[in-house]
């Protein structure tokens, strides 16, 4: 048995296919003479040329299978494929030291790496392997060799590496690839990421695997638990054989209610729609058949960074993702900065109540400019798929009338300024203050839909710290209180006849789905793995028969009677 | 021209700070280099940058020299008082 670390999860069965990179190191310094320096850089000229060449279509081809985000990675490398004391060092080298285009390079990136990797930071050593990415792309083109290819099986395989760059799985065979063990890398390197996205079980710090298996080997490990066996006995063979088939029949099943509607038996019909928080994650929704986004976070492309987006990088990530949804609707959340989310280049006075403080709408309110600048980025993407738009954070009528006036006023800008924008989009309100939520019989004449935050309204109407651990118990879903004030938010859409959805993590639970369904909700946007379970269940449902539940519970006493209760008629509420 | 600087930013001049720094001093013309007690780096180059592995406090000089050396300054000096941080 090889102890690793758990990087990816899921269960891997195949046999072993061994990668071992040749070390450089080992090579000697090569000195050239004078005469050949030409013929030398020449060489090398060309070696960045075909990389560049290479990087571009990689960096195409990743954006289209696993989305702008890992595309990046790529793009880090053409940067450090043009950085003045990279290349242009190592060429500069071959001159005044007179050494092989070969050495020259190696030199340098060496020098690189092990400056990077002595730094006592997780994100130099990521650089380190970039680095040596790079390094290593640009040696193959000057010697000849050919990368290593982990695209073409016919069988299955685990891969087992000593490392892995990005460049080895950007073009990873997903049929055939079950399982990736490295000996090398940290939980968060880019290459555990891509994993992660394309499902492919992973555990990475196994030590000294590759030299103790062979090819050909069989493996098995589950990449929850980390730890990797080698020519399992039948037992264990068998269990994990079996547990596979749980993970597969569950996941076919699943599979088998792509592209079916999200209806009861009795017809009614409502939208699944997924949670995201990047335009990596349209991969993800399209794997688990999301109608769309309920809530797309924006505060991605605000935090980890130095400073403010432009209006030009906002608007081509919504944009990305509103062409990526099409024909669904994609809500956007407008940027919901403070309370536990800070940015550097944001002054945001310390609060003695963060959640309670400057957060939300009403820090986009108190610096208009960069909420205009998000607006705009947004209205011009609007032309490119079916958007709505949602406010954080909004407790009072005014609130949400001035930041309508401001998107009002965006709009006509951009109008003059004869830039596109959709004739249809919805504007919502983000229910998850109480207050909002009391008043949303008056918000619901301004707006065009209500999406209900549980996460925070529960904080909130509980007066329960979320974050705090002794606290718990305290923070439920079931509370009969927050139950009370989601009905009357439904009921005021109703009445105003806007649609309202729920973006919290209850519209993934079975449990409160059914009980939400039941009180009329329109739609649920949840975690994207969550949405064909729900659509299944709600498939085998009858909708008149969950409404006659409502009243019975929200008549109950307390969370533990509602809980119990819903789980109760859970088991009955299949037909 | 050279002026002295006390980086502010918690996290240094890492990561996206130091690829911010490189951007702008390649907008010029003139030789920049950054100057700390562990050595010296092309401003221009962000691997350099970050291989001086400057942490939040230290001290670097910078100095420019070349045709647009003032306006690199200045425009350097307003990046880094203006928090370059992660």
């Amino acid at each position: 048995m090889f102890p690793g670390r758990s990087a990816a999860p899921g269960i891997a069965i195949g046999k072993a296919f061994r990668v071992q990179h040749t070390s450089n190191t080992a090579r000697q310094t090569e000195n050239i003479s004078a005469s050949s320096v030409h013929e030398e850089q020449a060489k090398l000229d060309s070696a960045v040329e075909r990389a560049r060449l290479e990087l571009r279509e990689i960096i195409n081809s990743t954006k289209k299978s696993l989305g702008q985000d890992e595309s990046a990675i790529f793009e880090a490398h053409l940067m450090i494929l043009e950085d003045p004391e990279f290349v242009a060092h190592a060429r500069a080298s071959i001159e005044n030291q007179l050494l092989s285009a070969q050495s020259a390079l190696q030199t340098r990136t060496e020098y690189f790496i092990s400056t990077f990797e002595a730094m006592d930071s997780e994100y130099m050593r990521a650089r380190a392997a970039d680095v040596k990415d790079i390094g290593q792309r640009l040696q193959n083109h000057l010697s000849g060799q050919a990368c290593i290819d982990l695209s073409n099986f016919s069988e299955d395989v685990v891969i087992v590496a000593d490392e892995l760059s990005p460049s080895e799985v950007s073009n990873l065979d997903t049929k055939f690839v079950r399982g990736l063990i490295t000996e090398q890398g940290g939980r968060t390197s880019h290459v555990t990421i891509i994993a992660r996205t394309l499902e492919i079980p992973m555990i990475v710090g196994a030590k000294d695997i590759v030299s103790k298996v062979s090819d050909g080997d069989l493996i098995v490990f589950d990449g929850e638990v980390g730890e990797a066996f080698v020519r399992p006995d039948a037992e264990l063979l068998t269990k994990f054989v079996s547990q596979k088939k749980q993970v597969d029949a569950l996941h076919f099943e699943n599979k088998a209610l792509i592209g079916e509607a999200s209806i009861t038996l009795d017809g009614r019909k409502v939208v699944l729609a997924g949670n995201i928080g990047t335009p990596r994650d349209l991969v993800v929704l399209k794997r688990h058949d999301a109608e769309g986004v309920g809530l797309f976070r924006t505060e991605f492309l605000f935090m980890d960074r130095a400073s403010m987006p432009s209006e030009n990088e906002q608007f081509e990530a919504y944009k990305e993702v509103l062409q990526g949804c099409m024909p669904h609707m994609v809500v956007i959340r407008t940027m919901d900065i403070g309370g536990d989310k800070e940015l550097s280049y944001l002054k945001i006075e310390k609060e003695d109540n963060p959640f309670l403080g400057v957060r939300g709408i009403r820090l986009c309110l108190q610096n208009k400019p960069i909420f205009k600048t998000q607006l705009r980025a947004i209205l011009r993407a609007s032309h490119y798929g079916k958007l709505g738009i949602m406010f954080p954070m909004v407790s009072s009528l005014e609130e949400l009338l001035e930041a309508k006036a401001l998107l009002e006023e965006v709009r006509i800008e951009l109008l003059k300024e004869n830039v596109p924008v959709a004739k249809h989009l919805q504007v919502g309100v983000m229910i998850e203050v109480p207050a909002a939520a009391l008043i949303s019989d008056t918000l619901a004449k301004h707006c065009d839909f209500f999406s209900i935050g549980t996460n925070d309204l529960i904080q909130y109407c509980c007066a329960v710290d979320r974050m705090n651990k002794t606290l718990v118990p305290l923070y439920s879903p079931y509370h009969p209180g927050v139950l009370r004030l989601v009905y009357q938010v439904i009921q005021s859409a109703k009445k105003e006849q806007i649609w309202v959805g729920v973006c919290g993590e209850i519209a993934g639970n079975p449990n409160l789905a059914l009980l939400l369904l039941g009180m009329g909700l329109d739609e649920f946007s949840m975690s994207p793995a969550s949405i064909l379970p729900i659509r299944k269940l709600f498939r085998s449902c009858s909708y008149s028969h969950l409404q006659s539940w409502v009243k019975e519970i929200l008549e109950l006493q307390s969370a533990s009677q509602i809980e119990h209760r819903l789980t109760e008629l859970l088991k009955t509420a299949h037909v | 021209m050279e002026k002295q600087f006390v980086i502010k930013s918690e996290n240094g001049l890492h990561a996206r700070p130091a690829g911010v720094l490189a951007k702008r001093a390649a907008d010029f013309k003139s030789s920049i280099e950054i100057q700390t007690s562990k050595g010296s780096a092309n401003a221009k180059s962000i691997m350099s940058v970050m291989a001086l592995g400057i942490v939040s406090g230290a001290t670097i000089k910078i100095v420019t020299e070349g045709e647009d050396e003032r306006e690199a300054l200045e425009a350097l000096e307003e990046l880094l008082t203006s928090n370059v941080s992660e």
